[in-house]
């Protein structure tokens, strides 16, 4: 029965493969011709317009507002200010709240629960100063702004509106030679990296959303805020008289991030006209008619289909890491810890590029969120600078709750306004967090396109703060 | 001279050099690949093609044009020709190239790497044109069996490669069309469609490339002289140098169901106005082609174009019902012609259908 | 076009609640249909409000957003009815099934080759001409197919008004007139996919008439081989258009024999 199959099955082959010398090339162009034909038929009977037609007035007109070449990018730059801003400033009282919970409140009963229980030291340590510590972390800082933004976002996406910023932009990124819908996987990078990586899922045409994923990490996410601010106000801020502070650091912040805005340009542009040459490219961006969101709706789905996953996924990242933190600075080799040796090791390679070892440390072992950089950066410097009474010991990350104390902490562990302007270019430019990495290789499906991201953002990073240190002692600023 | 600037300029050579070696490491690696043995291949599959396109298409192979397509010496020429008759791909007599049996079979399969991968770059790349043929040139000698049939596979079985040539298929069998000519040979008001584009030599394939010729179109020729021949195009006027027009095989075009197509850019039609489509520029092709296929934009399709972007570009277009922005190098390629406003044009197009339905 | 003037009762001999769907297959792509009766698959253009259609079925809270491309994993959801167990799976939003994207191709297969027992086709009912072309795709491929003819309260607005008989008549397949974001026709659609599913009601594959002289002679010729050589194959005509097309999936089907157990 299989072999009488076969060969009916190699007949029927051969013969359609005789058939189709003979037909030309441009079947698909007649069966969708026919195809359409056909549904012009059909729709052309059963659709009637008692009324004549009917004017499809509202959204033409919405639309001649939202994308004229006058009030276009005015109402865009407003909308997107006004989310920024609900987040930024909606964040701050949930973040502290949850902060206080679950570091300053729920810790120490985990603590004094171990004990009771009569816990070794070092796997309380290990499972609360370390993992606990860490996923606490990641979740107050990371949960209430994305729980603000990506409802909005979403609102705005269900609306309509979101389609017309990429129409609006797109002549911009056309010649970057990206997809305007760029525009809002870069909008929705500034939230979370691993979020804008997952949203190219918008960009239909394989080359632009490839260059869509690889430069999502130059939008300063979420995580990487907190760390320009609290740079920017303690060494830049301190670099201008005391009425201009203020201004001085917001600009170098804002600075940055529009600094990164310009490098998704310019490295979209230079992946476009190397790497990605080759990588095919089909355009369309469908305009959908305005449809009034249903809010409730909208923003039970998108905490649980963004904020939930993503943060679910930082969570699973968070907990080897406090473990990795904890136990670099408790496990002594030698007559140091393991962070220490390799703080010692990397400081020449720090100092060569205006940072130093502890920093690199930092970066090594919270690759998994940017959140936890600074509080990373702390501990480290306090172990080996054995500044005493600050902290909660080795392996314990903390935060200073006064700026004054983190400013003698960092100046105590050899830091500069060189320091501080390294270390925020490197917080720009340096891999995405192990979150947003594992996200590309995901939504990639390739390890080398995976390395690519990893290691482009580095090497420009490590290139910009060597040629800023050179240049600053070159003109003897310090 | 302080130390920061020469860490500045050690780290300017050493980015030099990083960027020179990325941007010719490939053709370093290829120049030190290519052992004697692999050059002594190629050298061989080019000539053993060389000889089958000659078989092909009827004409004799000239030892002349062997020696200046591998750009050899004679000495070398007859090594490779001796070496070519060890292997029994030769027939006698020497002097007269034919090709053996076995001989017809390799260069079928080196002509088949090559076209299909012309195919896969037009199609499933964004490499251009006049690029096409260098990689493939490449690319068709380390090309296994196996990928070869991969790539037939991913494409669909294709039956031509890009310019119109068709494709070997897997047992070695090609049709070729025996009835094309050169542009050249053609008078003033003849309708013709283009079905092969010669690649070689390359000055002449930019020509044609620029003129915005592709493989599949229709086109009128409008008369010659100053050594020119002036065609109409996808609804332009372009003219040829004879040296290029010889390198474009046409067909005399006698389809009876569809006219001849004429038409302007959509790129070229302002928001507000509304248009039919005539056809899709052949120079549309690919995934490209597919995409506007499926979003309902065929011949006879009303578009009224709606809206500019602020920034220009890209241009809102309402396609069957749905409002869909396409940039001006798409709408380029899609050629419409105006009609009146959509009521109109409503009944016209109801009118159209019952025709279609009484001649099914 | 006479031959298509009422659907027909469920055909003569197929056991009357009988799952057609193909487990074996389904559990090839990936669905375990383990504690199901049932499998629905849920197709239709971007903007047309399917995941609305997936959410009101189900009771999940999918989000999908205005982009074609965006439901790139597959949901999958289930709901009971009449009490019996259907899985709902998810289609990515598609302009067509030529399987030109990677979306087309897991559509068209799930289609193809899980052998849904049924599969909605969800379009906006203000922009009949545009999804009709996916609609007569889906009619082509196989006899279980459901037209949702979704957002009817945009279409009145519009002062459109669709004579959703003569739709049904004519494409030969059962229509729902449905506005899911209120649960508008919900009832109704749900008692389709069990007679559907049951094989109560079927529907007919559509048989487009093509323009090109040429495409029809070969199209007829190859697709009379093919029913001769495999009768009881109930789409081999377009069976006969892949082919000819040089569709290397359904080639290699064919050659494998998984083409020729559809409905064995």
């Amino acid at each position: 029965m299989s072999s009488m199959e076969s060969n009916s099955a190699a007949e029927i082959i051969a013969a359609a493969q005789k058939l189709r010398w003979d037909m030309g090339g441009d079947l698909h162009d007649q069966l969708s011709e026919s195809l359409y034909a056909e549904a012009t038929r059909i729709s052309d009977r059963v659709v009637s317009r008692p009324g004549g037609s009917a004017a499809r007035g509202f959204d033409r007109t919405l639309d001649q507002i939202l994308t004229s070449r006058i009030w276009g990018f005015p109402l865009m730059l407003l909308l997107l200010t006004v989310v920024f801003w609900l987040t930024i400033s909606g964040a701050n009282a949930p973040s502290a709240l949850l902060s206080d919970l679950l570091v300053d409140t729920v810790r120490p009963l985990l603590r004094e629960g171990a004990a009771a229980i009569g816990m070794w030291p070092w796997l309380s340590g290990l499972l609360i100063d370390g993992m606990y510590l860490a996923t606490a972390w990641v979740v107050s800082v990371m949960l209430p702004p994305m729980a603000i933004f990506f409802p909005l976002f979403t609102l705005l996406e269900d609306f309509g509106y979101l389609p017309r910023v990429a129409f609006n932009l797109d002549a911009l990124f056309h010649r970057a030679g990206a997809h305007g819908k760029q525009a809002l996987t870069m909008t929705m990078g500034f939230g979370c990296n691993a979020a804008g990586v997952v949203a190219t899922r918008i960009i239909d045409s394989p080359r632009e959303r490839l260059i869509a994923i690889l430069t999502n990490n130059f939008a300063l996410c979420n995580g990487r805020w907190p760390t320009q601010i609290l740079l920017a106000t303690i060494f830049i801020g301190a670099l201008v008289p005391a009425e201009l502070a203020g201004l001085v650091s917001a600009l170098a912040v804002v600075g940055i991030a529009l600094m990164g805005v310009l490098l998704t340009f310019i490295v979209s542009w230079s992946l476009s006209k190397t790497v990605l040459r080759g990588e095919a490219s089909a355009y369309s961006l469908e305009l959908p008619p305005y449809r009034p969101p249903r809010i409730w709706r909208t923003i039970t789905t998108s905490v649980i289909d963004r904020t939930i996953i993503v943060l679910w996924r930082a969570v699973k990242f968070a907990l080897p890491a406090g473990a990795a933190i904890w136990l670099s600075a408790n496990v002594q080799i030698g007559d140091m810890s393991i962070a220490e040796h390799l703080i010692h090791g990397l400081d020449p390679v720090g100092m060569f590029i205006g940072l130093n070892g502890v920093i690199l440390v930092a970066y090594i072992l919270a690759i998994p969120a940017n959140e936890i950089v600074i509080p990373t950066i702390l501990m480290l410097t306090v172990l080996v600078g054995g500044a005493a009474g600050l902290g909660d010991g080795a392996g314990v990350m903390f935060e200073l709750q006064s700026n004054a104390d983190v400013l003698s902490l960092l100046h105590a562990g050899g830091w500069t306004a060189l320091t501080a302007i390294n270390l925020m270019l490197f917080s720009l430019l340096h891999n995405p967090c192990s979150t947003t990495l594992y996200t590309i290789y995901k939504e990639t499906g390739s390890m080398k396109w995976t390395v690519v991201s990893a290691l482009l953002p580095i090497a420009m990073g490590v290139a910009t703060t060597f040629v800023v240190t050179q240049l600053w002692h070159l003109f003897g600023l310090g | 001279m302080p130390q920061p600037l020469i860490n500045l300029l050690l780290f300017a050579v050493v980015t030099v050099v990083a960027v020179l070696g990325w941007r010719y490491g490939h053709a370093l690696q290829r120049l030190m690949q290519r052992n004697r043995a692999f050059a002594a291949r190629v050298l061989r599959e080019d000539m053993l093609k060389y000889l089958m396109e000659c078989q092909l298409n009827g004409v004799e192979a000239e030892r002349d044009t062997l020696l200046q397509l591998l750009r050899i010496g004679e000495q070398e020429l007859s090594g490779i020709i001796a070496d070519l008759r060890d292997h029994g791909m030769l027939t006698e007599p020497a002097e007269r190239f034919r090709l053996s049996d076995t001989g017809e079979e390799y260069a079928l399969r080196i002509i088949r790497a090559h076209r299909l991968y012309e195919r896969y770059l037009a199609d499933e790349t964004g490499y251009r044109e006049v690029e096409w043929h260098r990689r493939a040139d490449e690319r068709e000698h380390d090309l296994t069996e196996h990928e070869i049939a991969g790539l037939a596979r991913q494409l669909g079985n294709p039956t031509h490669d890009p310019h119109g040539d068709p494709i070997p298929m897997q047992d070695g069998s090609v049709t070729y069309d025996r009835n094309a000519v050169p542009l050249t040979e053609l008078d003033a008001a003849e309708v013709v469609r283009v079905i092969h584009l010669e690649d070689e030599p390359d000055d002449a394939y930019r020509e044609i490339v620029a003129a915005g010729l592709a493989s599949g179109q229709v086109i009128r020729v409008l008369g010659r002289g100053n050594g020119q021949i002036r065609i109409s195009c996808e609804g332009r006027e372009t003219a040829l140098s004879e040296r290029a027009a010889a390198n474009v095989s046409v067909v005399t075009w006698k389809d009876e169901d569809a006219p001849v197509q004429a038409g302007i850019p959509l790129s070229t039609v302002d928001p507000g106005s509304h248009v039919r489509v005539v056809t899709l520029s052949q120079r549309l092709r690919g995934s490209e082609r597919r995409r506007l296929l499926d979003l309902g934009l065929l011949p006879g399709t009303r578009i009224g174009v709606e809206m500019r972007s602020p920034g220009g570009d890209p241009v809102a277009y309402d396609i069957r019902g749905a409002l869909i922005a396409l940039r001006k190098d798409q709408a380029e390629l899609i050629l419409v012609e105006p009609v009146s406003g959509p009521e109109f044009d409503r009944g016209n197009d109801r009118e159209f259908h019952l025709e279609n339905e009484t001649l099914a | 076009m006479e031959d298509r003037q009422n659907i027909p009762a469920g055909t003569g001999n197929a056991c009357a609640t009988c799952p057609m769907h193909d487990a074996g297959a389904l559990k090839r792509l990936g669905v375990d249909m383990k504690n199901f009766d049932y499998v629905v698959a849920l197709a239709g253009n971007p903007n047309t409000g399917k995941s609305t259609v997936f959410n009101a079925l189900t009771g999940l809270r999918q989000h999908t957003g205005n982009w074609p491309g965006k439901t790139v994993t597959r949901m999958e959801g289930g709901f009971e009815y009449n009490g019996l167990r259907y899985k709902l799976v998810d289609l990515p939003g598609t302009y067509s099934l030529l399987a030109t994207s990677e979306d087309e191709l897991v559509a068209r297969d799930f289609i193809l080759f899980g052998q849904p027992d049924v599969t909605l086709v969800v379009v906006d009912a203000t922009r009949l001409e545009r999804n009709l072309n996916l609609a007569l795709q889906v009619s082509q491929i196989t006899e279980r197919a459901v037209l949702c003819l979704n957002l009817m309260d945009e279409a009145r607005r519009k002062g459109l008004e669709i004579d959703d008989r003569r739709l049904a008549r004519d494409l030969g397949m059962p229509v729902v007139p449905m506005t899911a974001r209120q649960e508008k026709g919900i009832p109704e659609l749900l008692q389709v996919i069990d007679d559907v599913a049951a094989a109560r009601v079927s529907s007919i594959p559509y048989r487009v008439s093509y323009n090109s002289r040429k495409l029809r002679t070969s199209l007829s010729t190859l697709a009379s081989l093919i029913a001769r050589e495999m009768p009881g194959l109930p789409n081999a005509e377009w069976v006969a258009l892949r082919l000819l097309d040089g569709d290397e999936r359904i080639i290699e089907a064919l050659r494998r024999g998984e083409l020729g157990e559809i409905r064995a």
